[in-house]
């Protein structure tokens, strides 16, 4: 009867593909982007409308 | 597998790990559970996640002043031998698997008070193998970043973010030094990152101010206020939830309640 047994699954080296996956993990940079407002020349234009059409303060008026 | 799939297989792996090391730092179980898959010893996913957490794996054993428990040991042992170090990694991998290794060297957490920089011969009571795996990541962090002093604030914080597992107690080296003497450079990089609610990097120097306070040091930023508005807003993932949670213990610590 045989009496071999079976040793226990020991894992080699990582190859160029696990290594890159875990270098990438390690040096993780900061997020590149983020939605944090951000200056907007374009948006002057805009802003200077939207005061020139804001309703103005109402005027009190007169008994007749 | 193709090289994305790998990464967002690994990406996962670490996240789980990290959940379960949140849960053994605030758990209350004495000794520590063992939070990797010992039980998957061929697993190189697995083996990855180890390797990434690095020394945030010794964070409850740290904070609990408790051996890191012997799968957990086995696991790291066996990770580092998968993924060695290796010289032509980055100076923050480097320092990390330095760190991580010192730490496996020191044996029961928190024995060496002196910390594993103190020189002498920290490893003369381990067995060879793990001598050896600890020198090898030695050699490979003794390279010494010359050009670290000119570095501008958006760099430094930049570095100090990558290098936030060593922001841990009773681990002692340059890294921990320069928290404290560039508090100022830290805390602009948070408040950049807050405003670019990069809020993972916001954590990972929040951690490094934490500790600078730990240690006297004066963050120009309100600490415990910035560790609110992160747990908040911006810990959607188990990683940053973990920097926040050591950041906690490490400022607990100073105001003298429990670690």
């Amino acid at each position: 009867m045989s009496v071999q047994t079976t040793p226990a699954l020991s894992p080699v080296r990582a190859g160029v593909a696990e290594r890159a996956a875990l270098t990438a993990l390690v040096d993780e940079p900061e997020a590149p982007f983020s939605d944090a407002p951000v200056y907007s020349p374009q948006g002057t234009g805009v802003l200077l409308l939207l005061a020139l059409l804001s309703p103005k303060t109402p005027k009190e008026s007169r008994p007749s | 597998m193709s090289n994305a799939a790998l990464g967002a297989d690994y990406a996962q792996a670490v996240e789980r790990l990290a959940g379960r090391v949140l849960g053994a730092l605030r758990g209350t179980q004495v000794p520590l559970p063992a939070v990797s898959d010992a039980d998957r010893p061929a697993d190189t996913t697995a083996l990855a996640a180890v390797r990434v957490m690095g020394p945030d794996l010794f964070a409850p054993a740290l904070f609990c002043r408790q051996p890191l428990p012997q799968p957990d040991r086995d696991t790291l042992d066996t990770a580092l031998r998968v993924f060695p170090p290796r010289p032509g990694d980055s100076v923050e991998a480097r320092w990390r698997d330095r760190t991580t290794a010192a730490l496996l060297a020191r044996g029961a957490a928190g024995a060496d008070p002196a910390g594993p920089y103190a020189g002498g011969e920290p490893y003369a009571d381990e067995d060879s193998e793990r001598a050896a795996l600890a020198e090898a990541a030695g050699i490979a962090g003794i390279v010494e970043d010359a050009e670290d002093t000119e570095l501008t604030w958006q760099e430094r914080s930049q570095r100090m973010a990558r290098l936030a597992p060593l922001a841990l107690p009773e681990v002692d080296g340059p890294y921990q030094q320069r928290a404290c003497l560039h508090v100022r450079a830290l805390s602009r990089g948070a408040t950049r990152s807050l405003m670019r609610r990069d809020h993972p990097t916001a954590a990972r120097l929040v951690r490094w101010l934490a500790l600078a306070q730990s240690r006297g040091a004066s963050p120009a930023l309100d600490v415990p206020t910035v560790l609110d508005h992160l747990r908040l807003w911006g810990a959607p993932s188990a990683r940053t939830a973990l920097d926040l949670a050591i950041a906690r213990r490490l400022l607990a610590a100073t105001e003298g309640g429990p670690r």
